[in-house]
């Protein structure tokens, strides 16, 4: 069996991360663009969240504690911490954004509640996916 | 704020390490090497230690800050 190394372990992170990321903003968007909070099974990101973390925990148990310590390196929290910043105002600038949205009617409470939920969970994870390829080279 | 710069690629070469053989002396991962090398990553303070120690050269020999920046 092939030795599993950091970078496997930082690979499949990415992958698990990113496809998490684009189906909480495929919700979100779905969501708003039908008008309804469950534009398709709610099941899903939660299904795919929980998924990508068993996962990444699964392929850093099975690496060892050497290959999942360096994949979890300076580097690796120095864009962990950035993701988090961008993802927090991201989540506050939705508030006034969806207060607008709200107050003129345009999406009703259950669609606004669905979106800014998925949303919020897809800054983050975008933005770590977005950060972690800079220096994929 | 000043620039950093650093010359790690180079003193790495001279020494005829790659990114990766300098990434498991120092114990952190290939890219992490790959994006100091390319500026795009600040080493902490300890990283930058462990470096030198590696590459058995100053501090000051890996990184410098840009003068004209100030």
């Amino acid at each position: 069996m092939p030795r599993i190394t950091s970078d496997t372990i930082a690979t499949i992170r990415l992958i698990a991360l990113s496809a998490t990321g684009l189906v909480c903003l495929a919700y979100a968007l779905f969501a708003l663009a039908l008008g309804r909070p469950d534009p398709f099974s709610p099941w899903i990101p939660l299904g795919i969240g929980v998924f990508a973390a068993a996962t990444i925990a699964l392929t850093a148990f099975a690496a060892g504690d050497d290959a999942a310590e360096i994949a979890t390196d300076e580097l690796y929290f120095a864009e962990s911490h950035r993701a988090q910043r961008i993802g927090y105002w991201i989540a506050v600038a939705l508030y006034p954004a969806f207060g607008v949205a709200l107050g003129s009617g345009w999406v009703s409470y259950p669609v606004a509640f669905a979106a800014m939920g998925t949303l919020t969970g897809a800054a983050f994870l975008l933005s770590f996916a977005i950060l972690n390829l800079r220096g994929a080279a | 704020m000043s620039e950093l710069l650093n010359d790690l690629k180079a003193l790495r070469a001279e020494r005829g390490l790659t990114q990766a053989e300098l990434a498991a002396a120092t114990g952190v991962s290939r890219k992490t090497i790959n994006t100091i090398e390319n500026r795009v990553f600040v080493p902490s303070t300890v990283l930058a230690l462990r470096l030198s120690d590696v590459l058995g050269v100053s501090v000051h020999d890996i990184f410098q800050l840009d003068k004209e920046e100030e």
